[in-house]
């Protein structure tokens, strides 16, 4: 069994039923690290604002739910791109969408700072796969 | 609502003119005269004439002149020459310049001059309500691309979260009855889902832009089957990818999309259970002027009798297998709108092809 770096991990949606469900997902396939969550794009930003230089505060993987309402993902992105060159440590970024809006997509892949993007209902093994461990 | 009465300006120089055209019309229109341009002019901003007249030779400017500067400030007023003299020329050409709309001589005969008042007013008042009614439709226009832009997420994210509450609840202990409800909501949501998604293609496929990139086939089957991979019942199902695509292949990219993952999943929900291999096969080939694409499995197929039917907004051949029944429909417009082909071949409990052919916009 792999020791995995990812041991912290964000999670931004509004939806409380979607964070549940994700922190349990992960809980289940063996992440017994940190969790972090945030109902909005805004308050994670300032989190991360916040611990900028404390790399053991920041996460290493988030998943970012890309419709919320007050500060939506493409916001999120903006704040995260400038806060970037602050940032102790850049953390894995995977966008979690159910939107077939292909413009969005399209502009999402091309985002240097995306990782991936994952369909909701998320699928743990591909999370790991992309992330090339067996466990987390 | 009473009928507006209809409002009438008229320029000219002598103001004997001006009094005869006012005391002949004034009781059955709402007439207005000027004597000199800046006059008109300003009755022009403050009334908002459906028609206005104009002699033709005065001392500031020709009624020529005058229309061609009306036209730039307000377009949509009748412009009507009464003219004594005849200037064809120069008449003509404003005429057919879109200037002026047609001439009247003087002196003017008073049925055919309220006939030519009522002809104009009849002008104006359709071009009125064509204008209004194409505002209408663009505003419909603007909702319909707002709410299809919103319902891809506000009316599909909470079905994704049931999905994904269900498949939490399989983790967990549960009788067999339980697992049994749970595989029905899964089943029904899923169903939803796909209504919704086909409902969505509809619309978009409906409207009329286009958009031809270039097209990475490799990556766009890719990205369908990742797409499409919950929705066989069957975990054996297994996918054969062939793709010759030397070159430069153009097309309309969205509606390529909608053509191929609708066959696809329909290649996927009708397989046979029991099969000990069920497969989906997809092929294709690509030159400078079209691509093949064939999409082929070893399903459930189709019956002779419901061949002709299956392109049928709503039909299903199969109302207990998922579906929307609009799948094909929406194959079939999409297939229209980038002029493509499409045949089908299939032997009931044997299989089904699909082989469409779309032209290359390079």
């Amino acid at each position: 069994m792999s020791m995995t770096p990812y041991r912290k991990i964000m999670l931004i949606d509004d939806n409380p039923i979607d964070l549940f469900l994700n922190r349990n997902l992960l809980k289940r396939e063996g992440m017994d690290g940190h969790f972090m969550e945030h109902s909005s794009g805004a308050s994670a930003l300032e989190y991360l604002v916040d611990y900028a230089q404390e790399s053991d505060r920041l996460p290493d993987l988030i998943l970012l739910d890309i419709q919320m309402p007050v500060m939506d993902g493409f916001a999120f992105l903006e704040g995260l791109r400038d806060l970037r060159p602050r940032l102790a440590c850049v953390p894995e970024l995977f966008i979690l969408s159910s939107t077939t809006n292909q413009d969005d997509i399209r502009a999402l892949r091309a985002d240097p700072l995306v990782r991936r993007i994952l369909k909701k209902p998320l699928e743990v093994d591909l999370l790991k796969k992309s992330l090339g461990i067996d466990q987390f | 609502m009473a009928k507006e009465k209809i409002r009438v300006l008229y320029l000219d120089d002598e103001q004997e003119n001006l009094s005869a055209f006012k005391a002949g019309f004034r009781r059955e229109f709402d007439v207005q005269v000027a004597n000199n341009s800046k006059e008109a002019f300003d009755l022009i901003q403050s009334v908002r004439p459906h028609v206005i007249f104009s002699d033709q030779r005065m001392p500031e400017m020709t009624g020529v002149e005058f229309f061609n500067a009306v036209r730039q400030i307000y377009p949509e007023g009748i412009r009507i020459l009464l003219t004594a003299f005849a200037d064809v020329k120069d008449i003509v050409a404003a005429i057919n310049r879109g200037n002026v709309y047609r001439f009247v001589s003087k002196p003017w005969n008073e049925d055919e001059l309220r006939n030519t008042v009522l002809n104009a007013y009849e002008i104006f008042n359709t071009r009125h309500q064509l204008q209004l009614k194409v505002a209408e439709l663009e505003k419909a226009n603007e909702d319909l691309n707002r709410f299809i832009y919103s319902a891809s997420h506000d009316l599909r994210a909470p079905l994704m979260s049931i999905l994904g509450v269900v498949k939490l609840a399989r983790y967990e202990e549960i009788d067999e009855p339980s697992r049994q409800y749970f595989g029905m909501i899964e089943s029904s949501v899923n169903k939803l889902d796909l209504f919704i998604q086909n409902i969505i293609e509809y619309y978009q496929n409906s409207r009329d832009l286009s958009e031809v990139r270039e097209i990475d086939f490799e990556q766009l089957v890719d990205d369908i089957l990742e797409n499409l991979r919950f929705h066989s019942a069957n975990p054996k199902l297994r996918f054969h990818t062939e793709i010759e695509a030397p070159g430069t292949f153009k097309a309309d990219e969205f509606r390529l999309r909608i053509i191929l993952s609708n066959l696809i999943s329909n290649a996927i929900r009708f397989q046979r259970p029991e099969h000990p291999s069920p497969e989906v096969r997809i092929k294709v080939s690509c030159n400078d002027k079209r691509a093949e694409i064939l999409i082929e499995d070893n399903g459930i197929g189709i019956l002779q009798e419901h061949m002709q039917n299956i392109f049928k907004m709503f039909f299903k051949a199969h109302p207990q297998h998922s579906g929307s029944g609009i799948g094909l429909y929406i194959v079939k417009e999409a297939l229209n709108k980038v002029e493509g082909d499409i045949s089908v071949s299939s032997t009931p409990n044997v299989g089904t092809l699909f082989s469409i052919s779309i032209p290359n916009r390079a």
